[in-house]
């Protein structure tokens, strides 16, 4: 394994002015220095402009952090915007009536209390209440976020979600691909949102993602054509 | 002799929580689970930190006053390892369920702190909250009429014999080059300044011990958590 | 717009100052060399104790027997008062069903010899700090209950032979008036003897240790109440009278046929006290200290030519009082000493500074002085 670190423990970081400090690195407000405190992969990137450090690990609990692509839950309608649940228990987080594409003051969306939604964090503070838009606020456009509609919701690790977004190499969605068609939402808030061409398949979908959390690739092949194979089997 | 810091750990044993831990030692086992950060109900909410509420509950029976205490030395452990300016207005839920005490849960509760101790530092890894340090416990027994030898995690029998008892828990600021600061003490029954000189460094010999042990036991749980890049 | 901003300075009066940033209050305070209750840093409050003026015993000679009170104390320290009473009650020992098995008790013995605090009896106390509301126990309350608790235990201080209740046999004279025999009584005209008593009793001691104007970390000063109040505790003579220790009474019941013993009635003698024998050498009494980091921002210079001092980095305080010391200092050191080297109870939690050697080793040796000094109060008295 690569270098692991633990809360506490020191961490050498390369020379630079520009340092941005990522997941499991804490700036202690009163000795100023950088530490780590959680358990995971040191990962010291000087590769752009700036220099980030962070460490990965694998949590459940999500904290929203600005720029994540997330899918929510309405949980309630105010005067002029929802609260959407990220995580159970966890703080609400607002989404404006604004933050939708061609929004105006007549314009007004139409989503009810338990829709399900993509959207973006917009701004993630920890002293405030976060907020999620569902347009691209750089260029006002829709971008594909909204509603979601029908397919299921699968619950995974956070680290699992990472890896499927941003490795494109990582195969599990190409398997699949090959078995059948699918439409997918992915939630670095730990939600998958999978929806195939029938039902059968979107419980496929469903299980083999699942199962796959807990395997390494080199098996995915095998338990994608399993269970396939199941529900073929149990359709007859 | 069979190594007295020696344990077993377990990860993610509950599935709807967001960490869990089963810590085994010796005839004592405890199951810690965390959830959180979380919305707190207003009535625990700290304007500038992260509130805890912690909760223990004994292998048999309901909940006592000596759970209360318990809990109040498992609060005063952890509130100063967690990185509490963090995670402002939110809540922390560590739960402790005693599966087996080990101990004469009438007289002691030392083996049942010190396990309690230690699952809770693998739990809150587990769950990624933000720790200062990495910390461990131990508790310690004297026998009055041997040669007050300070036994290291000290098994039922020998709490009954023993003159005085002791919990110690300490964190270690680098892994590398032990820094460690003393989190917890807590000592009764019969004893002298000079005992207690022997206790401090024995234990926090035992904790550091114990602290590696543990980066151990979460070293096996990362690879476990990325099984995919393998 | 054009109008010239000023910024100034806010400064607050020390009370508010207390009161919106305790931390930053405290820390100039010890720049100054005292606290914000103006003690230095190792000065204990004083302490005034009055014993026993409300318990039963003690009051009896005088004929005012209104409440069943067996110990009691009132401790004094600074604005806080801590009320001790001390009651009790009995219950029957469970003894082997048929006769009298000398393996068994043996045996009883024997697991008694091995554990050491099961030897010992304990106190049940309910502290109960008064907030001006009423309501069901608070977390504190809990806690400090069942620290006392545990400690009255682990200290060994109430051997639970001095718990068993001594009972005597009350018999009616010829003239009519009756008289109370006890079996350790030399005097004693009936022949105790023949009085085969199977059954035993024990004490079961209660302590309500009620706090008014809590001020502070509440444990020590419980504790030292309780010790004096204990010292001071009379358990009362109990009694059967005499026609009931030998009554049987032959039942049958569907053809057999079995005989009921009458339960005894079992009374306390209103005049007779016996003092509560404890383990003295095991009696101590409580302190507690806080160490805090002194942060160098925080103090106020004089004048500016002002060398830097080689000042130390943290400061061990001594009893710590008031909100802003308990809610600043986040390591504390709690212990209970016999003043003659005997330690009984430690509770050291580090949460904020480093609590080292210096500091133990420091906080110990003004513990002791400060046991022995609650020692002499309880003997001058």
């Amino acid at each position: 394994m690569v270098n692991l670190i633990y809360p506490g423990d020191s961490i050498s970081i390369p020379e630079r002015t520009n340092v941005v400090t990522g997941p499991g690195i804490y700036l202690d407000p009163k000795s100023q220095h950088l530490k780590p405190i959680n358990v995971g992969i040191e990962v010291i990137d000087p590769s752009k402009r700036v220099t980030s450090v962070y460490l990965d690990f694998n949590s459940k609990r999500y904290i929203p952090s600005e720029g994540d692509f997330v899918i929510g839950v309405i949980t309630s309608t105010f005067a002029d915007s929802y609260r959407v649940s990220l995580a159970n228990f966890s703080t609400a987080v607002t989404l404006s009536y604004m933050a939708f594409p061609n929004a105006s003051k007549k314009n007004r969306p139409t989503l009810k209390v338990g829709d399900l939604l993509y959207a973006r964090v917009s701004k993630a503070n920890k002293e405030l209440e976060a907020e999620i838009e569902c347009v691209d606020s750089s260029t006002g456009k829709d971008a594909g976020y909204g509603h979601l509609d029908g397919g299921v919701v699968v619950d995974v690790s956070l680290a699992f979600c990472r890896e499927l977004l941003f490795n494109n190499d990582f195969p599990l969605l190409k398997l699949i691909g090959k078995r059948t068609e699918f439409e997918v939402a992915i939630g670095l808030n730990g939600k998958i949102w999978i929806k195939a061409a029938d039902i059968l398949s979107t419980l496929a979908c469903y299980r083999i993602i699942l199962d796959c959390e807990k395997q390494p690739t080199s098996q995915y092949s095998e338990i994608i054509k399993n269970r396939f194979k199941e529900l073929a089997n149990s359709a007859d | 002799m069979a190594d007295l810091t020696d344990f077993e750990a377990k990860f993610q044993v509950l599935t709807q929580v967001d960490g869990s831990a089963r810590f085994e030692s010796f005839g004592t086992s405890v199951l810690c689970s965390v959830t959180g950060p979380i919305e707190p109900k207003a009535r625990q909410e700290l304007p500038t930190q992260l509130a805890l509420e912690i909760v223990v509950r004994p292998s048999k029976g309901v909940p006592t006053t000596r759970e209360k205490l318990l809990e109040d030395k498992l609060r005063g452990v952890l509130t100063p390892v967690l990185v509490r300016y963090l995670y402002p207005r939110q809540l922390c839920q560590i739960c402790f369920q005693i599966l087996e005490s080990g101990e004469n849960e009438q007289f002691h509760s030392v083996r049942e702190l010190s396990s309690c101790i230690n699952a809770a530092f693998l739990a809150l890894a587990d769950a990624g909250v933000g720790l200062q340090n990495c910390f461990a416990s131990c508790c310690a027994a004297v026998i009055s009429n041997a040669d007050q030898d300070v036994l290291i995690n000290p098994s039922a029998e020998q709490l009954r014999n023993a003159s005085s008892t002791h919990v110690l828990a300490f964190d270690s600021e680098n892994g590398r080059e032990p820094d460690s600061h003393l989190l917890l003490l807590e000592s009764s029954g019969d004893f002298e300044e000079e005992t207690l000189n022997k206790i401090l460094d024995a234990g926090e010999k035992a904790c550091l011990q114990t602290v590696q042990r543990l980066r151990q036991a979460l070293k096996t749980k990362v690879e476990q958590d990325l099984v995919w890049r393998t | 717009m054009s109008e010239p901003l000023e910024v100034r300075p806010v400064s607050f009066p020390a009370e508010i100052l207390a009161r919106i940033a305790p931390d930053l209050s405290i820390q100039r305070h010890l720049w100054l060399g005292l606290r914000p209750c103006l003690r230095s840093f190792t000065e204990f409050r004083d302490v005034s104790i009055s014993e026993g003026g409300i318990s039963r015993p003690l009051r009896s000679v005088t004929g005012a027997t209104e409440n069943d009170i067996l110990g009691s104390n009132v401790l004094k320290s600074g604005s806080t008062i801590v009320i001790t009473s001390i009651t009790g009650g009995m219950v029957e020992e469970t003894q082997p069903a048929t006769g009298f098995d000398e393996g068994e008790q043996e045996l009883r013995q024997m697991s008694l010899a091995s554990d050491r605090l099961a030897k010992y009896g304990a106190v049940y106390p309910v502290v109960e700090v008064e907030r001006g509301r009423l309501g069901a126990p608070t977390d504190e309350e809990m806690i400090l209950s069942q620290r006392i608790h545990d400690n009255i235990i682990s200290s060994g201080i109430i051997p639970k032979e001095s718990l068993k209740v001594p009972v005597g046999v009350r018999s009616r004279n010829e003239d009519g008036t009756s008289e109370i025999f006890y079996s350790g009584d030399e005097t004693g005209g009936a022949d105790t003897r023949n009085f085969n008593l199977k059954r035993q009793w024990s004490f079961v001691l209660y302590a309500k240790i009620q706090v008014f104007s809590r001020d502070g970390p509440l444990f020590e000063m419980c504790w030292n109440s309780l010790m004096y109040a204990l010292q001071r505790t009379l358990l009362p003579c109990a009694f059967v009278d005499e026609r009931t220790t030998d009554l049987k009474i032959p039942v049958r019941v569907r053809g057999r046929s079995a005989t009921i013993r009458e339960t005894y009635d079992i009374q306390c003698d209103p005049t007779e006290f016996k003092p509560l024998k404890l383990n003295l050498g095991n009696i101590s009494y409580g302190s507690n200290f806080g160490v805090i980091d002194l942060d160098p921002e925080a103090q106020v210079r004089q004048t500016d030519n002002e060398m830097e001092v080689d000042s130390p980095t943290s400061v061990l305080i001594a009893d710590l009082q008031g909100e802003a010391e308990e809610t600043s200092i986040k390591s504390t050191l709690s212990i209970l000493t016999d003043g003659n080297g005997k330690l009984k109870h430690l509770s050291f939690v580090g949460g904020g500074a480093k609590i080292d050697t210096d500091a133990i080793r420091k906080s110990l040796s003004l513990s002791r002085e400060r046991a022995l000094d609650l020692k002499s109060r309880k003997e001058a008295t």
